[in-house]
């Protein structure tokens, strides 16, 4: 067995051990009975002054749903990430293993994919049920769901990766709210690019929204054609591009960050 | 096989060390001793490269420490000694022999020889959390000794340990020796480091007051204490 995959099998572990999964299964379920129950109900919405069928919205509540789910991931990720590298260097496990022939780099690739795969695996059984239930129930086509679920994954990656990093520097509390703080501003910035204006859209949020990683955006822009009658915004290529940029700058900030990290004081 | 030359490391409020050269040679015992805060174990860390010098050079077998290959046929035993509890005494050295890049094949036996070694053979089945601080000490023990590396960075070996078990850890440093180990302890125990090393230098304040055989540090009618608190007070 390889060093990382070796050091990613502790790293699960550690993850699996953590109080907050037992949380996470429980909001698992509660948020699957809350997807049984959103795809199967019926009955009339007025839109516009028009009597629309709700199953003709299915394509907007299903992208506000899987959106939503997405941050959660993004969320999780973040708090998992947020002490799982960290932990180790203050209990001086992480000492042990280094002093091993193993880099930094596959010690730090390694805590990362221990903390993401509990958040992955949970985001694949949401997502999955959800777009599962879109498509049986309202007919919604899964290709598009295939894509938004990676560009959710994608996210989670993003903002785990942040969090690792900043935990390098911050206490525990300060990087778990720094990344809450960070996913919502951001979540806000990008679901308000879909609000239809005269104006060119300025300001912080703006600048944000254009520069920032598009959490939000990718997804809701993989799911374009679930909702043909609303504006989505950019191409999905153009949004998820983004984020895997946003993923290889989060990834080196980790790395190089925690080769600068002194050991064992 | 393990050399730090003019390294000063300094942290931000104080420096741990001055100017120091130190060579150890393959196959030697040295000790390194000299009273809390004199630097030992920033040595140790600069080696495994868990830090960085703020000038000088440090090279592990004509290797960086920040190159991972220099750790190769490396056991390190840590001062304060962090093991996983859920993991079994197994399972530990197991994950161990991975990291240590052990052929997946000899896993077991390295395993069993290093845990035979130590005495621990009939607890291999224990979750790390049911042992005593003594018997976790004999866990690192047996982690640092997996493979039978050629170099072993011991901080505080018998730290932890019981009178026999510290008799226990002078044997096993002594074998070493026999096979022909690199070994360099970090003690403020003397009598331990007078028994089972070669050489000795003594640090105090960052810097290397002594160094040498024990013959050419302790004078005729002296013992290695006085000769430590004559050069420490010096």
């Amino acid at each position: 067995m390889s060093a990382f995959t070796a050091l990613s099998k502790e790293a699960l572990f550690d993850a699996i051990r953590r109080r907050i999964v037992a949380a996470v299964i429980l909001l698992c379920l509660f948020s699957l009975m809350a997807i049984d129950g959103f795809t199967s109900c019926a009955g009339n919405v007025s839109l516009n002054g028009e009597d629309v069928q709700l199953a003709e919205m299915a394509g907007a509540t299903g992208s506000i749903l899987f959106v939503t789910l997405g941050l959660w991931i993004a969320v999780l990720a973040a708090i998992l990430a947020s002490d799982h590298l960290q932990q180790t260097l203050e209990d001086g496990s992480a000492n042990l293993s280094l002093a091993r022939p193993v880099s930094r780099n596959t010690f730090a690739l390694a805590r990362l994919t221990g903390a993401l795969a509990v958040a992955l695996v949970t985001g694949a059984v949401l997502l999955g049920s959800a777009a599962g239930l879109l498509n049986l129930r309202s007919g919604l086509p899964l290709g598009p769901a295939l894509i938004a679920g990676a560009h959710a994954g994608v996210a989670a990656f993003v903002c785990a990766t942040f969090a690792m990093t900043l935990s390098l520097w911050l206490p525990r509390l300060a990087t778990m709210l720094t990344m809450l703080g960070f996913i919502a501003t951001m979540a806000t910035a990008n679901l308000m690019s879909f609000v239809p204006r005269e104006e060119p859209w300025t300001g912080s949020l703006a600048l944000l929204d254009r520069l920032g990683p598009p959490l939000a955006k990718a997804p809701i822009a993989a799911l374009a054609n679930w909702m043909p009658f609303a504006e989505t915004g950019p191409a999905p290529f153009g949004s998820g591009a983004a984020l895997w940029i946003w993923a290889v700058l989060g990834c080196a900030a980790l790395l190089i960050s925690f080769r600068r990290v002194e050991l064992g004081r | 096989m393990l050399s730090l030359t003019n390294v000063t490391k300094r942290y931000t409020s104080r420096t741990a060390l001055s100017e120091i050269s130190l060579e150890v040679e393959a196959g030697s015992t040295v000790g390194l001793l000299g009273p809390n805060g004199a630097g030992k174990t920033t040595i140790l860390r600069l080696l495994l490269g868990f830090t960085q010098p703020t000038s000088g050079s440090v090279l592990v077998r004509g290797l960086e420490p920040s190159d991972p290959e220099s750790r190769r046929g490396l056991g390190y035993l840590p001062e304060r000694m962090i093991l996983p509890e859920r993991m079994t005494v197994r399972g530990l050295l197991h994950l161990h022999a991975d990291l240590a890049g052990i052929d997946r094949g000899d896993h077991v036996r390295q395993a069993d020889e290093a845990m035979e070694q130590v005495g621990i053979a009939d607890r291999a089945k224990d979750g790390i959390g049911t042992l005593s601080k003594g018997l976790r000490q004999r866990v690192g023990f047996a982690q640092a000794f997996l493979g039978k590396p050629a170099i072993l960075l011991l901080d505080e070996p018998t730290s932890g340990l019981d009178p026999i078990g510290m008799r226990d850890a002078r044997e096993w440093i002594a074998a070493l020796r026999e096979r022909g180990a690199t070994v360099l302890v970090s003690s403020h125990v003397l009598s331990e480091v007078e028994r089972v090393c070669d050489k000795v230098a003594i640090l105090n304040e960052g810097h290397v007051v002594a160094s040498g055989s024990l013959p050419e540090l302790v004078g005729d009618s002296e013992t290695l204490e006085d000769a430590f608190v004559r050069l420490v007070q010096k």
